[in-house]
């Protein structure tokens, strides 16, 4: 654990110098999650309207979207993160020395999302909170509290599940990572962020509970659109986390690969 | 196994298969032996140079010592432990340092980027931030201003001395440094020598040094070892290997003029003449190839005093470090 710490401590650094020390990234954190927001309602009122969307889905477009990109927002960090990191480092030469070093790559993958994805928490908070409590009232900051919260989840169940497809596809040699490029968008059609997932049908129901962070934004929506039972919410987190338990088999699996495959060819210095 | 070395590398072999394309569809492989059974030993408080021509497995050598490539066969061991077997705990013993230009993250500073490998290395705390400030000192980039300035700001030359000074932030029994002072200015590079060998004579640290610089090689490291197309040719103290190639001396003459037939005067007497244009001072430069020029020097003077020749200057030089390189390795082919 303390070893854990410490290298969140290290990748802070880290995201600290990148967001802090780019006013355009800061900027952009900040801005992102209304962008998307606009950009989505925007998109909405062009092809129906507010009325047949809460009819349809159960809740207001605006709190529901809103939620929507706050989960993704701060999910696809960890992605992000995992994924590019091997690119990044070996591109700043840096490999060399990660590598060399004592620590373990399966504890150092974890701790790479962590800053950003609690940065971006942080500052998706700022825009969800008020969006809900504007909307409707205490209760509204209550959910929107209850969302912040089950996002944290998300983004730590996505972790195992991001490092064994991240680092399994740089292991394959050559190209291959260029796949990251496909695999982002397939998370996000797969987590459902956009659409409620409880009105797909049950085989792409089933399937995509597969990855962890799906169930959390399920749950999201569900206090959303108010359908939010105790056993609606605690079973699939419960899901969730115990598939992310599961999912650090492959993880533990990909990232041993990914090191034998750079140590047989050579980490490139 | 003992740890009687620091270093010690038994029948070191890594082939590299690569791929070459021929327009979309067509590839072959290529098999490049880089290693070819390199056997290479480095005591304590010993700096050691490993020199060769490039493509000869001085780095390769350096990534396998440093657990960063897996060798086909043989055995290394730092410190005792295996670099195949133990690589957590070789992990633990060395500092490393390979290609000074990158290696640390740009929107950091220099301070922040020892502290971020610090926390990779298992450091922490106070601790961590006292022996990031000694280690900013001892490498001097306090002085110039590199502790707090962004790194994508920094010269080659600091960038060299930080990645030293993460080398040497675990104090590190063992150093592994490739080409420590390439393309530095001299203030750095006399920095890092000095450092390199305080660290192997006074603290008792193993390295193992490449560079291509043979001046420098001279100065730092107490032994060499030449390597050329993955094997060990040639080892020993730099005054060792010089007595080892055949002794080939040079007589050196500044001549005020040089008329046609001289050099062929002097060919006659059997003696390998080549001649070396004018020098900054408008002197004509000849030199005589030969293993006795005390015993030439004498016959040399009478025919050029016979030509009216008047020798300015003559000296004797002796084999350096370059020769024994060119000597062992491929460069005498060229």
């Amino acid at each position: 654990m303390r070893a854990f710490l410490g290298l969140v401590k290290a990748e802070m650094l880290l995201v600290y110098a990148e967001v802090f020390r780019r006013k355009s990234i800061l900027f952009m954190s900040i801005l992102w999650p209304y962008v998307m927001t606009a950009f989505m309602l925007a998109l909405g009122y062009a092809a129906g309207s507010p009325e047949v969307f809460l009819r349809r889905v159960g809740a207001s477009p605006v709190l529901f979207l809103a939620t929507a990109s706050y989960v993704l927002f701060s999910t696809l960090t960890v992605v992000d993160d995992v994924m590019w990191r091997p690119v990044y480092d070996e591109n700043a030469g840096a490999l060399p020395y990660i590598v060399s070093s004592p620590i373990s790559t399966v504890l150092h993958y974890a701790a790479i999302p962590v800053p950003r994805f609690t940065l971006s928490l942080v500052l998706g908070a700022t825009f969800l909170l008020p969006v809900f409590t504007l909307q409707e009232g205490l209760d509204g900051l209550l959910s929107g509290l209850i969302v912040v919260a089950i996002s944290v989840v998300a983004a730590l169940t996505f972790i195992p599940v991001a490092v064994a497809v991240g680092l399994g596809l740089y292991s394959l040699g050559g190209e291959s990572w260029r796949a990251i490029n496909v695999i982002r968008p397939l998370f996000l059609v797969a987590m459902g962020v956009y659409y409620p997932r409880w009105m797909l049908s049950k085989v792409a129901y089933a399937l995509t509970a597969l990855l962890p962070p799906a169930n959390c934004v399920e749950v999201a929506q569900r206090v959303v659109v108010g359908l939010g039972k105790l056993n609606e919410v605690l079973l699939p987190l419960t899901l969730a986390v115990v598939l992310a338990i599961l999912q650090m088999y492959p993880m533990r699996r990909s990232a041993r690969r990914w090191e034998v495959t750079k140590l047989r060819e050579g980490v490139r210095v | 196994m003992g740890a009687s070395y620091a270093i010690e590398a038994r029948g070191l072999v890594k082939k590299y298969v690569t791929k070459k394309r021929f327009g979309m569809f067509r590839s072959r492989t290529e098999v490049v032996e880089a290693l070819k059974g390199v056997n290479l030993r480095v005591r304590y408080g010993e700096v050691v140079g490993l020199l060769g021509p490039n493509g000869a497995g001085k780095t390769t050598t350096i990534k396998v010592l440093s657990t960063l490539l897996l060798p086909d066969s043989g055995e290394a061991y730092v410190c005792g432990y295996d670099v195949v077997r133990e690589a957590q705990k070789v992990r633990r013993v060395i500092g490393i340092m390979i290609s000074v230009e990158k290696g640390f993250y740009g929107r950091l500073t220099g301070r922040e980027n020892i502290i971020y490998f610090g926390y990779l290395y298992g450091l922490e705390g106070r601790e961590l931030v006292r022996r990031a400030s000694y280690l900013l000192d001892l490498v001097g980039l306090s002085e110039l201003g590199g502790s707090d300035r962004l790194y994508e700001e920094f010269s080659l030359g600091m960038k060299a001395r930080l990645a030293l000074a993460r080398a040497l932030l675990k104090d590190p029994p063992v150093l592994l440094l490739d080409e420590p002072t390439l393309g530095l200015d001299i203030p750095s590079a006399r920095r890092i020598r000095s450092l390199v060998k305080d660290l192997a004579h006074r603290e008792g640290k193993a390295i193992l040094y490449t560079s291509h610089n043979m001046l420098e090689v001279e100065q730092v490291c107490d032994r060499i070892v030449l390597i050329d197309r993955g094997v060990v040719v040639a080892e020993g103290s730099p005054d060792e290997l010089k007595s080892k190639i055949p002794s080939v001396r040079t007589l050196e003459l500044h001549l005020s003029s040089l008329p046609n037939g001289v050099v062929d005067d002097l060919r006659k007497l059997g003696l390998d003449v080549r001649e070396y244009g004018q020098s900054p001072e408008g002197l004509y430069v000849i030199k005589v190839l030969t293993r006795r020029p005390e015993e030439i020097v004498d016959d040399v003077v009478r025919v050029l005093s016979f030509r009216g020749v008047e020798v300015s200057r003559l000296r004797i030089e002796e084999p350096t470090l370059e020769d024994v390189f060119m000597y062992f390795t491929r460069g005498a082919e060229a």
